[in-house]
C-alpha cells in the first residue's frame, strides 16, 4: 500500500495572477496543444476540440449520438467495463456538440491520467455503437423528447431555435428531432467516428500540474488522429435571413400556468465581431439583478422571478435572446415592458449611470472568469476557434473600458428593431386571445417541435 | 433568492483515493479486463486549511481564509434559520425573508445591495432550506468594506415596508409556479417529504402554499426576522485575498455594535424538542399524483439519517453505489440492461439536522406502466443489499468523492460553503476532518449493514407522477 500525501490545499499560499504567461502552445506531431498551467490541485482537465459540429450531420443528431456512444462498446470492451473503468477513477467524460463544432471532455485525478487517458484514446480508436445500446438509446431519447413538457424552458430554448432560425443549417436542434431519432444506425456512427479522427482538423487544451504533458505519448501513440486531417467547418449566413417583418409565436401546450417569453434574433457574420459591445449589452439588458429587464419586470412590477439575456457566438453566426416567464394573466404586460425597454435602449432614454455601472460590472468581474482552470479553457478554446487572439482575452477590460454610451446605443439600434426580432411565447393555447393585441400570431403545437 | 434545498451530502461530497501506483502500472497497457489488479485501498492524508476562527462578544462566529491567487474573495453568512423552524401561519415566511433582505434598510435603499456589488463586478444571492438561510457573494477584492457594511446594516435594521413585500410575494409566487407547477417532478418530491417527515416541522415545503405566500404579513415576518436575525445565530465565512487582522477590525466595527439575541438559545432549545422531529412511518404507502407526462416519474423514500451520523455516512455511499454514474447497480439493470423499465435514475440519502430521507427517484419509460415498474423494483429490493455492494464498489464511490471534493475546493465560494456548513452542522469547522475520516473508515459491511436494515425491511413511501393517475385519486 503507498501512501498518499496529498496537499489539498496548497492554493492558499500560492501566488498566481490571470495572464497568458500560464499557458504555453505546443505541437504534438502536428496536433496543436495549449497547456494551462494549474499547479494548485492534482487534478486535471482535457478538452479535445473536433472542428466540425452538428453542421456537418446528414441526419440531425448523428454527431451528438456519436459523441454520447463513444463509450458504449469497442470490440474488446462492453459498455458496463468501460464505464466502470472510468468511473472507478472517478474521472468525468462528456461531449457538448454545437453547429461548428464539438468538444470532448476529460478530467480526473493526475495519479490517474495514464490508464484513464489509455481507455479513451482506445474509445476514439475502437468504439462499435453497438446495435443493443444504439436502441436503448433511441428508446430513451424518444421519451424523453415526448416528455419534454415536463421543462418548459427546454421546450421553449428548443422551439426558439426553430422559428428563429427557420431557413437556415443551423435551425436542428443538437441532439435531433424525434423523426430522425429511427435514422440513427451503428453503421452511420462508425462512419462519423473515422471522419471525425481522419478528416477533421483537432486542437487538444490542457489544464493541470506540469506532470499532465506526460499525455503526449499516449496521444500520440494510441489516439487515431492523423496529423493531415484538417477539415474545418465553415458555414457562411446569408444576409437575407435576416427577417424584415416581425414574426410571432404561439407555442400551445396543455395545462401550462406559466408564460415562457422568448424574444430575440440571428446575428450575422459581421455583427458578431465586437464582442466586448455585444456582451455589455447583454449585460446591461439581463446580466444581473441591476440590469435594466430584472429591474423593469421583477423589481418594479413582480411580474416574473427571472429575466435575462443571452449572447451565443459561433464563428460565423451568432443570437441574441431575452426571455423571462411569467402567469398567463401577465403575458402581454411583460411583453409591452421588454418592448418599451428596448425602445428606451434605442433612443437613448436611460441614465448615464446605468451604462457605467454596466460597463464596470463586467470589468471588475473579470478576474472570476479566470478563478477555475475548466473557465479558463472554455474562453481560450472559444477564442481559438471564432479566430480571435487570445490575447484579447486579456485585453478585455481596458477594451471594454473603452466602449462609448453612444456606441451600445448604434449597436442596440442595429439589433433590436421589432421589425427583426421573433417572438415566441410557450403556454396554454389560452393565450392566443391575450396575445391577439400584438397582430397576428403563429398557433403551433408544442408536438411540432419535437 | 433562489429555493434550493441543501444538502449536507452535496457540500460534503468526498473522500479517497483510488489505486496509485500499482494500477498504473497494470493499466499501461489498456488489458483484457479493464477492472483487472486494481489496488483497492491508498492511505490518504489531508493537510489542514489554514483558518481564522473568531467569536466576537455578540455571539458572531467568524471564519477567514486567505488565498492570494486572484484579487477576489467570497463572503458567506449563515443564518441558522430554515423553514423547520416557522410556526403555523408563518409556512413559507423564511423563504419570503430571504427576498426582503434585499429591499432595503434606514441607511440603503431598495435596489442599493445589488447596485453597489454589481457596479463593481459583484454578484449576490441567497438560498433558504429546511435548516439554514445563506446569503453568499463573490466579490472583487476592492469591495470588502461595502459588503461589510451592507451586511451587519442589514442583519441589524431591516426595513420591511407593505408596499415591497406584496411586490416580492408575486415573485415569489412566480418563483412557486416555476419551480412547482411547471416542473412536476419537484411536486411529486415535495409529497414524498410531506409524507415521510408527516406532522414533524419539516413536513411542509420551503416555499409555502400559495395561500401561505399570500397569507403572510408584514409584523409576522418582522418579528420572526428580529429572532432569528442576530449575530448569535450567524456563522460569517470569507475566503479569498483578503488580510486576516484588517478585516477582523473591519468586522469588529461593523458588527460589534449589534446586539445578541438574548433568549435566543432558550427559545431554539424550546423550538428544537427532538420528539417534534420524530419520524414515523408506520405503513407502505403508495401516493399517485396526475401529472403531464406519458412516461412516468416515482420516487421511493424511507426514512433516513440526520447529518454526520456513522449511519449517515453509509447511506451517502449506498446512494452513490446504487445510482451514480453508469456502471452503478440500478443503471446497469434498469437503464442498460436488455429489457430497460426506465431513462433515468438517482439515489439520494438527504440528510438534515434532525432527520433524513434516503430515496430513489426515476423516470420510467413510456412503453412501461408505473405499476410494472414499482413491483419490479420492490422484488428486487429483496436481494439489491447482497447483490449491488462489494469492495470495490465501496473503494469506486470514495474516488468518485475525491475528484468532487477536489473540485469543491478550486473556488473560494467552495471553500466557504464547506466551512460554513461543518461549523453550523457541528460546531467546528475542522469538522471537515472528521468528515473525511468518517468516509474514509466506512467499510463494505457498514454499507451492507444499512442496506439491510433499510431497503428489505422499512415502511416505504411511493410516489408516482404520471398522465395516467387519475387527479380524483390524488391525496
Amino acid at each position: 500500500m503507498k501512501k498518499l500525501t496529498l496537499a489539498l490545499f496548497f492554493l492558499l499560499l500560492c501566488q498566481g495572477t490571470f495572464s497568458q504567461e500560464k499557458t504555453e502552445k505546443m505541437d504534438w506531431d502536428g496536433l496543436p496543444v495549449l497547456w494551462l498551467s494549474e499547479p494548485y490541485f492534482p487534478t486535471y482537465d482535457v478538452v479535445f476540440y473536433f472542428a466540425d459540429g452538428a453542421l456537418g450531420d446528414q441526419v440531425s443528431g448523428e454527431t451528438d449520438t456519436m459523441f454520447n456512444l463513444l463509450a458504449s462498446g469497442t470490440r474488446r470492451f462492453e459498455q458496463k467495463d468501460i464505464s466502470d473503468h472510468l468511473e472507478y477513477y472517478g474521472v468525468g467524460y462528456s461531449s457538448e456538440v454545437t453547429p461548428e463544432y464539438s468538444l470532448f471532455h476529460v478530467s480526473g485525478l493526475m495519479k490517474d491520467l495514464k490508464p484513464t487517458m489509455k481507455m479513451i484514446c482506445h474509445l476514439f480508436s475502437d468504439a462499435t455503437f453497438p446495435d443493443e445500446e444504439l436502441k436503448r438509446f433511441k428508446n430513451i431519447r424518444k421519451d424523453r423528447l415526448n416528455n419534454i413538457t415536463s421543462s418548459l424552458d427546454a421546450l421553449g430554448s428548443r422551439a426558439f431555435r426553430a422559428v428563429s432560425m427557420e431557413g437556415t443549417p443551423f435551425s436542428a436542434p443538437m441532439g435531433g428531432r424525434l423523426k430522425d431519432v429511427d435514422h440513427w444506425n451503428s453503421k452511420a456512427l462508425k462512419e462519423k467516428l473515422h471522419y471525425m479522427n481522419s478528416k477533421v482538423s483537432k486542437k487538444i487544451y490542457l489544464s493541470g500540474p506540469s506532470s499532465v504533458l506526460e499525455l503526449k505519448d499516449i496521444i500520440t501513440r494510441e489516439c487515431p488522429w492523423k496529423k493531415t486531417a484538417n477539415f474545418v467547418r465553415n458555414v457562411e449566413m446569408s444576409d437575407k435571413l435576416i427577417q424584415k417583418k416581425e414574426v410571432i409565436y404561439l407555442v400551445t401546450v396543455p395545462q401550462a400556468t406559466q408564460a415562457y417569453i422568448y424574444m430575440g434574433r440571428v446575428l450575422l457574420k459581421k455583427e458578431i465581431q465586437n464582442l466586448e459591445m455585444l456582451e455589455l449589452l447583454s449585460s446591461f439588458l439581463g446580466g444581473g439583478f441591476s440590469s435594466k429587464l430584472m429591474q423593469e419586470i421583477r423589481v418594479k412590477r413582480g411580474l416574473s422571478y427571472g429575466a435575462e439575456a443571452s449572447l451565443s457566438g459561433q464563428r460565423n453566426y451568432g443570437r441574441f435572446i431575452l426571455s423571462t416567464y411569467t402567469k398567463n394573466e401577465s403575458v402581454l404586460e411583460t411583453i409591452k415592458v421588454i418592448r418599451s425597454t428596448l425602445d428606451d435602449i434605442m433612443d437613448n432614454k436611460f441614465e448615464g449611470k446605468e451604462f457605467v455601472t454596466a460597463k464596470e460590472g463586467l470589468v471588475g468581474s473579470y478576474p472570476f472568469r479566470f478563478e477555475k482552470g475548466t473557465a479558463y479553457l472554455t474562453q481560450l478554446v472559444y477564442f481559438d476557434h471564432i479566430g480571435k487572439n487570445p490575447e484579447e482575452l486579456y485585453r478585455f477590460p481596458t477594451s471594454l473600458g473603452n466602449l462609448k454610451q453612444s456606441e451600445m446605443v448604434e449597436m442596440a439600434k442595429n439589433i433590436f428593431p421589432k421589425s427583426n426580432l421573433t417572438l415566441t411565447v410557450i403556454g396554454s393555447k389560452d393565450l392566443a386571445e391575450k396575445l391577439r393585441p400584438l397582430g397576428e400570431v403563429k398557433i403551433v403545437p408544442y408536438t411540432d417541435f419535437l | 433568492m433562489f429555493l434550493k434545498k441543501t444538502s449536507f451530502l452535496i457540500l460534503s461530497s468526498f473522500f479517497f483515493s483510488s489505486c496509485v501506483g500499482q494500477a498504473v502500472k497494470t493499466m499501461a497497457q489498456v488489458p483484457k479486463s479493464p477492472n483487472a489488479n486494481l489496488n483497492l485501498k491508498t492511505e490518504v492524508k489531508v493537510e489542514d486549511l489554514k483558518v481564522h476562527k473568531e467569536t466576537f462578544s455578540n455571539g458572531l462566529k467568524v471564519l477567514i481564509v486567505e488565498n492570494h491567487k486572484l484579487p477576489i474573495f467570497s463572503y458567506y453568512t449563515f443564518f441558522d434559520v430554515g423553514s423547520r423552524n416557522e410556526p403555523e401561519g408563518l409556512y413559507g415566511g423564511t423563504h419570503l425573508l430571504e427576498h426582503l433582505m434585499f429591499k432595503g434598510t434606514e441607511k440603503f435603499k431598495e435596489g442599493d445591495f445589488q447596485q453597489l456589488l454589481e457596479e463593481k463586478g459583484g454578484e449576490t444571492n441567497a438560498y433558504t432550506s429546511n435548516d439554514v438561510t445563506v446569503y453568499h457573494a463573490n466579490l472583487p477584492l476592492s469591495l470588502l468594506p461595502t459588503i461589510v457594511d451592507l451586511e451587519s446594516d442589514r442583519m441589524s435594521h431591516l426595513v420591511i415596508n407593505k408596499e415591497s413585500l406584496e411586490k416580492e410575494k408575486l415573485v415569489v409566487l412566480e418563483e412557486r409556479r416555476m419551480r412547482y407547477e411547471n416542473a412536476p417532478q419537484s411536486r411529486a418530491h415535495q409529497k414524498l417529504f410531506s409524507s415521510l417527515f408527516d406532522k414533524t416541522p419539516y413536513a411542509h415545503p420551503v416555499i409555502g402554499s400559495e395561500e401561505d405566500i399570500k397569507g403572510l404579513n408584514q409584523k409576522d415576518i418582522y418579528t420572526y426576522f428580529k429572532r432569528y436575525y442576530s449575530p448569535n445565530n450567524a456563522i460569517l465565512v470569507i475566503v479569498g485575498d483578503v488580510d486576516t487582522n484588517k478585516t477582523i477590525a473591519l468586522l469588529k466595527e461593523k458588527y460589534g455594535p449589534i446586539a445578541a439575541a438574548n433568549d435566543l438559545d432558550e427559545y431554539k432549545k424550546k423550538n428544537d424538542d427532538q420528539k417534534k422531529y420524530v419520524q414515523k412511518i408506520n405503513k407502505e404507502e403508495i401516493i399517485r399524483l396526475h401529472g403531464p407526462n406519458a412516461a412516468g416519474h416515482f420516487f421511493i423514500g424511507f426514512k433516513g439519517e440526520s447529518a454526520g451520523t456513522k449511519r449517515a455516512y453509509a447511506l451517502d455511499i449506498l446512494a452513490s453505489i446504487l445510482a451514480d454514474g453508469e456502471s452503478s447497480y440500478l443503471s446497469q439493470n434498469y437503464i442498460m440492461g436488455k429489457n430497460p423499465l426506465l431513462s433515468s435514475i438517482r439515489a439520494s440519502s438527504f440528510n438534515m439536522k434532525y432527520g433524513g430521507v434516503f430515496f430513489i427517484e426515476g423516470d420510467i419509460l413510456e412503453k412501461v406502466t408505473v405499476k410494472v415498474a414499482r413491483e419490479k423494483i420492490l422484488k428486487d429490493f429483496k436481494t439489491l443489499c447482497a447483490k449491488a455492494i462489494d469492495d470495490r464498489n465501496v473503494q469506486k464511490i470514495k474516488n468518485q468523492y475525491l475528484v468532487g471534493f477536489y473540485e469543491g475546493l478550486k473556488t473560494n465560494a467552495g471553500v466557504a460553503s464547506l466551512l460554513g456548513t461543518m461549523e453550523r452542522l457541528f460546531g467546528d469547522y475542522s469538522y471537515y476532518k472528521k468528515d473525511l475520516a468518517a468516509y474514509q473508515d466506512v467499510k463494505t459491511q457498514d454499507v451492507k449493514k444499512v442496506c439491510l436494515e433499510m431497503i428489505p425491511t422499512s415502511n416505504w413511501t411511493f410516489v408516482s407522477l404520471w398522465k395516467f393517475n387519475r387527479k380524483e385519486n390524488e391525496q
